[in-house]
């Protein structure tokens, strides 16, 4: 997983330069739909069943993208310390703890084959899907 | 666990961002209450500011209440803190109370996953619409569904609510 996620560093920073240099967001969105569709072939897990949702997920990562030349998640703070956010380059370092635990990565891109998505959240979404 | 539609607000004691402390008896004259869980550093939050302070303003004159709390963990987003709340509704000219759930009792209590999520209580205070304000959050021209909205027009003219229940769109509530 470490080295195909450092191929993965390299390709996208060479991606992101280019998605900057022309029609920047459209760009940058399709090659998150590209990664994200990558990403979600070789793992266990789903994407949130929302279209809106997921729709601004993507958004967000692109934006992400064209700002600061990283795919980082659009629920945690850029610092603008390379080192300090690389972890929150999507997929997070942390999403597979998140999942475990909480059905769905911290901006709930992601969520477990199992998750289920009431339009009720939170510590209700546990107890549906028989965690608690 | 989050509040299931039809059920009663739980109630409340928080403090404002203009010095004063509310609580769910504050609003008891109000035909209808919007509550919005709401944070200062969410981009999806920031993105509905505009639209928040909009409805405020288009639905005053028919007696609605919005009020926006955040329950978010200041340690691990001190862009959350009441100071900045503070700030931020002055410099967005907010218009409704701004709570500050430090505890996160009241989060607790209604169960937001996300912000912004909306819940709509009617004249009784029981919910009848929950989840988010519309259908895009990156660009207003191009709403489709203003789902908030059609809510409390339904709301208000004694109709039933043709769509209960959305699944918010946001950052996750930044639990302790």
């Amino acid at each position: 997983m470490a080295s195909v996620m450092a191929v993965s560093d390299n390709r996208d920073r060479a991606d992101a330069v280019r998605a900057h240099g022309r029609a920047p967001l459209r760009s940058a969105r399709r090659l998150v739909e590209r990664r994200i569709e990558r990403y979600l072939r070789r793992s266990p897990y789903r994407l949130f069943p929302d279209e809106v949702v997921v729709r601004h997920l993507v958004n967000r990562l692109a934006r992400n993208l064209v700002e600061h030349g990283r795919q980082y998640c659009p629920c945690r703070k850029v610092t603008g310390d390379r080192a300090a956010d690389r972890p929150n380059i999507c997929p997070c370092r942390t999403h597979h703890d998140e999942i475990a635990r909480d059905g769905h990565c911290e901006c709930r891109l992601f969520v477990s084959r199992e998750f289920v998505a009431p339009a009720g959240h939170g510590p209700a979404e546990k107890a549906a899907a028989g965690d608690e | 666990m989050t509040l299931a539609i039809g059920d009663k607000a739980p109630d409340f004691e928080l403090p404002g961002v203009d010095g004063k402390n509310y609580r769910l008896a504050d609003f008891a004259d109000k035909p209808a209450l919007v509550v919005i869980w709401s944070c200062n550093h969410c981009p999806t939050v920031k993105a509905y500011e505009e639209r928040m302070v909009a409805l405020r303003r288009d639905y005053a004159d028919q007696g609605v209440q919005v009020v926006a709390f955040n329950s978010n963990d200041v340690k691990r987003y001190p862009d959350d803190s009441f100071d900045n709340m503070v700030k931020r509704a002055k410099d967005k000219g907010f218009g409704f109370p701004y709570l500050y759930d430090e505890s996160q009792q009241v989060a607790r209590a209604y169960g937001p996953a996300v912000t912004p999520e909306v819940f709509l209580f009617d004249r009784e205070r029981k919910l009848v619409y929950h989840g988010r304000i519309d259908d895009n959050p990156d660009s207003p021209s191009a709403v489709r569904k203003r789902d908030l909205r059609d809510a409390l027009d339904e709301l208000l003219a004694g109709r039933p609510i043709t769509t209960a229940q959305t699944n918010p769109v946001g950052c996750s509530v930044k639990w302790r």
